[in-house]
C-alpha cells in the first residue's frame, strides 16, 4: 500500500480542512455577533476593562456564576437568545478584545 | 343492529329510552356503557360507515377572524362525519388533564371546572381501559430529565383507536340497541314550556324525514356541532336551546400549536429522543412521549396559562411543510441556520486570555457551562384562555338539509399572548438554571401573534358550570333549564389544558353513563 497521497486524496483533505475552518469561523462569528448585539442593546456595558473585571475578578468559578445568574434572574435577551449576564458579557469582551 | 335512514317509512316516529346523537368517540362509548342496562337505546349518526363527500360537506361553513380567517377548510378537514367520527383521523395522543387544570386559577377569568381531578380519576382509568392502554402516566426512566422546581415532564401514551373500525362489527351484530345511519338531526324540539325535549327532527340527504321520541337525549356531535344544533333549534326559545344566558357557542378554544423558537442543548440530541417522538420508555417498554412544561407553582407565579413543549430536530421541522409549518419556519428561521455553538466563544477568546493564567480557567469554565452540542425546534402546545368572544354562531347561508351553516370566529386575547411570552422566557430561564441549554425565541413579545393553527381540538362551546349564568351544562352534562337533554364531548370543557382532549372526552362520557344509569 502506498503512503503517498493521490491528487484525489489531497483535494479531499483540502476540502475537509476548508470546511473545518469554515465551521470554526462560523462558530466564532456567531459568538461575536451575540457580543456585538449585546453591546448595541446595552451600550453602558461597552467598557473592556470593567467587563474583564466583572468576568474574571471573582473567586466564584465562572460556571457557578452563570448558573447563579439564571437562578437569580440575571438574564438578558440577545438576538432572541436568553443568556446569563455573565456569558453575554464574556461574548461582549471577546468583541472588544478583537 | 344497523338501520338505514333512507329506508324508513315516511314520517316514521322512532321511540326509545335514550337517544344518542353522533357516533364518534363519545357517542359510541356512551352506547357501549349503557348496553348492559335494560334501557332501549338508539344511536343516530349523520354518515354511513365510510366517508361520503355529500355528508362531509354538511360541515362546510364560514371561518372568520385573524387566526384562521378565510380558512374555511378548517371546518371540513378537522372533522370526519361518519360512523366513528373524527377518531378516524385521531393521532391517538393520550394524557389526562392535570389537577391544576380543573382548579380555579384566579388569574384566568372563567377558569375552574365544577369537577375535581380526584372525581375524574376513576373515569380516566376506565377511559384507559376503553382504549386498552395502562392508566399510568408517571414513568421512571433514566432517559427522562429529572423534574426540577421549575420544569416537569409529562408522559403521553399513543393509541390511535379508530372507534368506527374497531366497534362496527360488534355494534352491527348486537340486538340490544339500534344505530341509525345517514340520519341527520336538524332540530331539537322542546315542549311548549320549553323545559324538556319532546322530540328530535331527523332528515336524510335523500329527503326522508323522521322524528325520535325518547326519555333522555344526549348530543355528542362534536365540539362545534353541539353548539350549532342548540343554536339552530330556536323555534321555542328564540336564542336556541339552553341559550337563555347567551353562552351557547361562546368560549371556543383550540390548543395553540406553534413553533416558539429554537433550543440549544448541552446534551447531544440522542439523549433528548423521548422528547422528540414516541419511544420505548420505562420498565414496561411502552412507547411513550415526554413533554416539558413549567411546574404548577411557576405557572401560578407567572400568572400564565399552561402549555407543554416537545423538541423537533430542524430537519423534521422543515419536513412539516405540507402542514404549513415549513413555510412559516423558513421565514422565521432563515437567519438561524448557523448551528448555535457557544464553544465558539472559547476558541475566539483563547488568544486574548493566554497572557492571563487565571483567565485560562475562565476559558475552561465557559466551555463547560455553555458548550451546546445540539439544536432543535421548540414546539409548543399551549392552553387557550376561555374567551367569550371566541365563538361559534350561525351563518346566513343554509346547508343541503336547510340548516343554517356554522360560523366560527376563533379569537385569542391578551392573556394568551402574554402567557406565550412569559412561558417562553421562563422556560428559557429554567433551562439555563438546570444547565440543560439555552432558548432562542422567535420574536420579541410574539407580536404579531404567531399562531397559525391548532390541534383540531374544538372545545368549550357548551361549557360546564354549576351556574346557568356561566355555562350551558351542569356538572353532569345536563343542559341548564332542560330536564332531559345532555351534551357529551369536548364542547363541555370549561378550560382546555394542553392535553389532547379525547381521553378526557371518554372519561366524562363514562361518568355521564353512570349518572344516566342511576337516573333512569
Amino acid at each position: 500500500m502506498s503512503l503517498e497521497l493521490t491528487r484525489r486524496e489531497l483535494l479531499i483533505a483540502l476540502a475537509g480542512l476548508t470546511l473545518g475552518l469554515a465551521v470554526y469561523a462560523e462558530k466564532a462569528n456567531h459568538w461575536l455577533r451575540l457580543g456585538e448585539a449585546f453591546l448595541k442593546k446595552y451600550p453602558d456595558e461597552n467598557n473592556a476593562v470593567r467587563l474583564q473585571t466583572q468576568i474574571s475578578n471573582e473567586k466564584i468559578p465562572l460556571a457557578q456564576r452563570v448558573s447563579d445568574d439564571f437562578k437569580n434572574g440575571r438574564v438578558v435577551e440577545v438576538e432572541g437568545w436568553f443568556l446569563a449576564l455573565t456569558e453575554a458579557r464574556a461574548a461582549a469582551l471577546a468583541v472588544l478584545r478583537g | 343492529m344497523f338501520l338505514e335512514a333512507e329506508r324508513l317509512e315516511k314520517k316514521t316516529q322512532l321511540q326509545t329510552d335514550v337517544c344518542i346523537v353522533g357516533a364518534g368517540a363519545a357517542g359510541i362509548t356512551l352506547l357501549r356503557a349503557l348496553a348492559a342496562t335494560p334501557l332501549k337505546l338508539l344511536l343516530v349518526e349523520s354518515g354511513g360507515t365510510s366517508p361520503e363527500p355529500a355528508t362531509q360537506s354538511l360541515y362546510e361553513g364560514e371561518v372568520t377572524g385573524k387566526i384562521l380567517g378565510g380558512e374555511h377548510r378548517y371546518l371540513t378537514e378537522s372533522r370526519a362525519r361518519y360512523f366513528g367520527g373524527t377518531t378516524s383521523r385521531w393521532g391517538g395522543w393520550c394524557l389526562p388533564l392535570g389537577a391544576a387544570d380543573f382548579e380555579k386559577r384566579e388569574w384566568i377569568p372563567d377558569s375552574g371546572w365544577p369537577l375535581t381531578a380526584k372525581e375524574m380519576a376513576p373515569y380516566y382509568t376506565r377511559a384507559c381501559d376503553t382504549l386498552k392502554i395502562p392508566p399510568e402516566f408517571q414513568v421512571k426512566s433514566e432517559r427522562l430529565q429529572p423534574d426540577s422546581a421549575g420544569i416537569v415532564s409529562d408522559i403521553y401514551r399513543q393509541q390511535p383507536f379508530q372507534f368506527g373500525e374497531i366497534y362496527q362489527n360488534d355494534l352491527r351484530a348486537s340486538q340490544k340497541f339500534s344505530v341509525l345511519l345517514n340520519s341527520n338531526v336538524i332540530r331539537v324540539g322542546l315542549n311548549e314550556a320549553g323545559d324538556a325535549v319532546k322530540e328530535l327532527d331527523l332528515r336524510t340527504l335523500g329527503g326522508k324525514s323522521a322524528t325520535v321520541r325518547a326519555k333522555v337525549y344526549v348530543l355528542a356531535v362534536g365540539g362545534l356541532e353541539n353548539a350549532r344544533l342548540l343554536l339552530s333549534s330556536n323555534d321555542v326559545h328564540k336564542n336556541g336551546v339552553g341559550n337563555d344566558k347567551d353562552r351557547v357557542g361562546r368560549y371556543f378554544m383550540e390548543h395553540l400549536h406553534l413553533t416558539v423558537g429554537r433550543v440549544g442543548l448541552v446534551k447531544p440530541l440522542e439523549e433528548w429522543e423521548p422528547y422528540m417522538h414516541f419511544v420505548k420508555l420505562g420498565a414496561s417498554g411502552d412507547r411513550l412521549l415526554a413533554s416539558l412544561r413549567l411546574s404548577d407553582a411557576v405557572q401560578k407565579e407567572e400568572r400564565c396559562l399552561t402549555g407543554s413543549f416537545t423538541l423537533m430536530p430542524l430537519f423534521s421541522a422543515f419536513a412539516q411543510d405540507k402542514k404549513g409549518h415549513g413555510e412559516f419556519l423558513t421565514a422565521r428561521f432563515r437567519h438561524l441556520f448557523p448551528r448555535p455553538d457557544f464553544s465558539g466563544l472559547t476558541q475566539k477568546y483563547a488568544a486574548g486570555l493566554e497572557k492571563h493564567r487565571r483567565d485560562t480557567a475562565l476559558f475552561q469554565s465557559v466551555s463547560a457551562v455553555a458548550s451546546l452540542r445540539a439544536s432543535a425546534v421548540l414546539h409548543g402546545r399551549l392552553e387557550q384562555s376561555p374567551n367569550p368572544d371566541s365563538r361559534v354562531s350561525l351563518a346566513k347561508e343554509k346547508d343541503a338539509l336547510g340548516m343554517r351553516k356554522l360560523r366560527l370566529e376563533w379569537k385569542t386575547n391578551e392573556l394568551d399572548r402574554q402567557s406565550l411570552t412569559k412561558t417562553t422566557a421562563r422556560f428559557a430561564l429554567e433551562l439555563g438554571r438546570t444547565g440543560w441549554g439555552r432558548v432562542q425565541r422567535l420574536a420579541q413579545d410574539f407580536d404579531p401573534w404567531p399562531v397559525t393553527g391548532g390541534g383540531c381540538h374544538h372545545m368549550g362551546t357548551t361549557r360546564m358550570s354549576d351556574s346557568p349564568d356561566r355555562g350551558v351544562v351542569d356538572r353532569e352534562g345536563k343542559v341548564h333549564g332542560v330536564k332531559n337533554l345532555y351534551v357529551a364531548g369536548s364542547s363541555v370543557f370549561p378550560t382546555s389544558g394542553f392535553a389532547n382532549p379525547t381521553l378526557t372526552i371518554l372519561a366524562l362520557t363514562l361518568r355521564l353513563a353512570d349518572r344516566l344509569k342511576a337516573a333512569t
